[in-house]
């Protein structure tokens, strides 16, 4: 099947052909949702609320653009709604400050790669983790980021600030950075 | 290593890291948004378990209620070997339900019949009693001349399986007839529930391990099996059977040994998960098992019989889907063990070949014992996680069958 055929099949909601859809890109919009999530479960039912919003939107897909970066937008937007009802999520976007990092730090353990620096970014507070996330990664605007977490602009770049700087903290002690910037803005 | 980096580096270093980024989602996410977007897929399957239900359910309570007296076709006569002197029953099975005698007689000696039967069957009637009375029974003294009676038989002799019958009939004075034991028989099918016991030498080596430990040295495990059948008599030597039965299995990992088998591994399940820290030793084992349900569904064949005793070969093909496993394997998030069990495959199919013999106790109830090979087609682990391992098993099938 080529990909014209799965989004047409999918869009008739041919079972097949979006097991085939979801197959495709599953794994790497988990990998999106686990930046954001609490846990690789929390990860995968981001995950299936976002498949369900791409099949049921997916007849508004105008073929135009990429189709991974439209899945990838559905799903960083689902991800973020479904953070947006947890009261803990609300409360962390108004921290100011970072927790304690060496209660962080002890259990970071050696890994690799793409996989390492992911688990680096979820070190961080949920609220510096999203906006990392959103901006660094994802590519929304300050301008967008608070729209979306209903914060204000000046937040969201305050907050993406000690992110980035906490995070090279983070890196630094797992030997990704030879050494620390004291400051990256 | 990588220096650290001004800003812009630092959105692209991020970016470029992380965009390639995959994880393997677990079976259950797909199963699960597969049902929300399609409710009603469920119901074809459970539509057709309910018909099945029902029919089997049928099936098995219609008992035939007509009293039927079956003789075998072959018959003995037995004090002469002159036909012309005696006379004897013969039998063929009607349309209807109850069997038909045409009595084929000399009439110059119709005082004395004796003839063997094998196989007498009445339904309702208690076997005890010293009258049997069997209204569908026709008796005709010549195959020309048929009409339809009601009989006496009177229970002379019982010794054993053989009853000995005194035939009261206005045409004739006293007709003896020896018969095989009376069987109460009600409907073709009967059901089976059943343990198997199993051993297997199963171990499994990850593919990357550099020197994986010789498989022939492998443990020995024990398996259980367990689980029930319908059973259909198709003919008289051949049977069909489907049911249900869960499967509990063992088997053992050698996991990755060195830190290149990590990488190789990390890389082969697209950082699926972590490579833990435990997992520096040069050789672990970790002890697994798995529980499957699958739905046998097989013949047998009755090879011979002697008095209580049958003695069958059977096979079975049985679709299994794997609904539990802890399997530790070498990945895990952070330092906590998790399971995969998305690296299991779901669905297989199993096989098994048995012969067993079959002892009738009482009551219908009969015992099957004897000894299972079972063969398991596709590896336990998926494509992506192919793992060497032996997919054959023996045990020892102990079942318990009653018919219906």
């Amino acid at each position: 099947m080529t990909e014209a055929e799965i989004l047409d099949g999918s869009k008739k909601n041919n079972a097949v052909a979006q097991e085939l859809l979801y197959q495709k890109y599953s794994p790497k919009m988990l990998g999106v949702c686990y930046r954001f999530a609490k846990s690789k479960m929390d990860a995968e039912d981001m995950l299936q609320e976002g498949f369900i919003k791409v099949f049921s939107q997916l007849h508004q897909y105008q073929n135009s653009g990429s189709f991974e970066g439209w899945i990838r937008r559905i799903i960083v937007n689902t991800c973020i709604n479904i953070l947006k009802k947890n009261k803990r999520f609300s409360d962390c976007l108004d921290i100011s400050f970072a927790e304690n990092l060496h209660s962080l730090e002890k259990n970071i353990p050696s890994i690799i790669q793409a996989k390492q620096i992911v688990e680096c970014i979820r070190l961080l507070p949920i609220g510096y983790r999203t906006v990392l996330n959103l901006y660094a990664i994802e590519g929304y605007s300050h301008k967008e980021i608070g729209e979306m977490l209903d914060i204000q602009e000046s937040s969201s770049r305050s907050q993406y600030f000690r992110a980035k700087a906490m995070l090279e903290i983070v890196l630094v002690k797992n030997g990704i950075l030879t050494h620390s910037k004291k400051e990256l803005a | 290593m990588m220096e650290h980096f001004s800003t812009d580096q630092f959105e692209t270093f991020l970016k470029l890291s992380t965009e390639n980024f995959k994880m393997q989602p677990s079976a259950r996410t797909w199963n699960s948004l597969f049902n929300k977007m399609h409710p009603g897929s469920n119901w074809p399957s459970i539509s057709t378990a309910i018909v099945f239900f029902f029919l089997f359910s049928f099936l098995g309570t219609n008992k035939n209620n007509y009293s039927k007296l079956m003789v075998d076709k072959s018959h003995q006569i037995s004090n002469n070997n002159n036909k012309k002197n005696n006379a004897a029953f013969t039998y063929h099975q009607t349309k209807k339900n109850y069997p038909k005698f045409d009595l084929v007689e000399d009439q110059q000696n119709p005082r004395f019949i004796e003839t063997s039967i094998s196989e007498v069957q009445i339904l309702n009637e208690n076997i005890d009693s010293t009258i049997i009375t069997t209204p569908e029974i026709c008796l005709t003294p010549h195959e020309n001349k048929k009409e339809k009676e009601s009989k006496e038989f009177e229970l002379i002799k019982n010794i054993g399986q053989h009853f000995t019958f005194l035939i009261h009939h206005k045409d004739f004075d006293k007709k003896e007839i020896n018969v095989v034991k009376a069987n109460e028989k009600r409907s073709h099918f009967s059901y089976e529930i059943y343990a198997t016991p199993s051993m297997d030498y199963r171990y499994t080596n990850h593919q990357n391990v550099q020197n994986p430990i010789d498989s022939n040295n492998a443990p020995m495990h024990i398996n259980f099996e367990a689980g029930g059948a319908i059973i259909m008599n198709v003919s008289k030597r051949i049977r069909i059977k489907a049911g249900m039965q869960l499967n509990f299995s063992q088997l053992e990992n050698n996991i990755v040994s060195n830190n290149n088998d990590k990488s190789e591994a990390a890389n082969m399940y697209n950082s699926v998960a972590l490579v833990n820290k435990k997992f520096n030793n040069t050789s672990n084992i970790f002890k697994n098992s798995t529980y499957q349900v699958s739905i046998p569904i097989g013949t047998e064949f009755e090879i011979m019989r002697h008095n209580k005793l049958k003695w069958y070969a059977g096979a079975t093909i049985q679709p299994s889907y794997l609904f539990v496993n802890n399997d530790q394997s070498v990945f895990t998030e952070l330092n906590n063990q998790v399971y995969q069990q998305s690296m299991m495959r779901e669905w297989n199919i199993n096989s098994s070949i048995e012969t067993f013999i079959n002892y009738d106790l009482r009551n219908n109830i009969e015992l099957n014992v004897g000894p299972q090979i079972r063969y398991q087609f596709l590896s336990t682990y998926k494509n992506a996680f192919q793992q060497n391992e032996r997919l054959y098993q023996f045990g020892l099938k102990i079942g318990i069958s009653k018919k219906l």
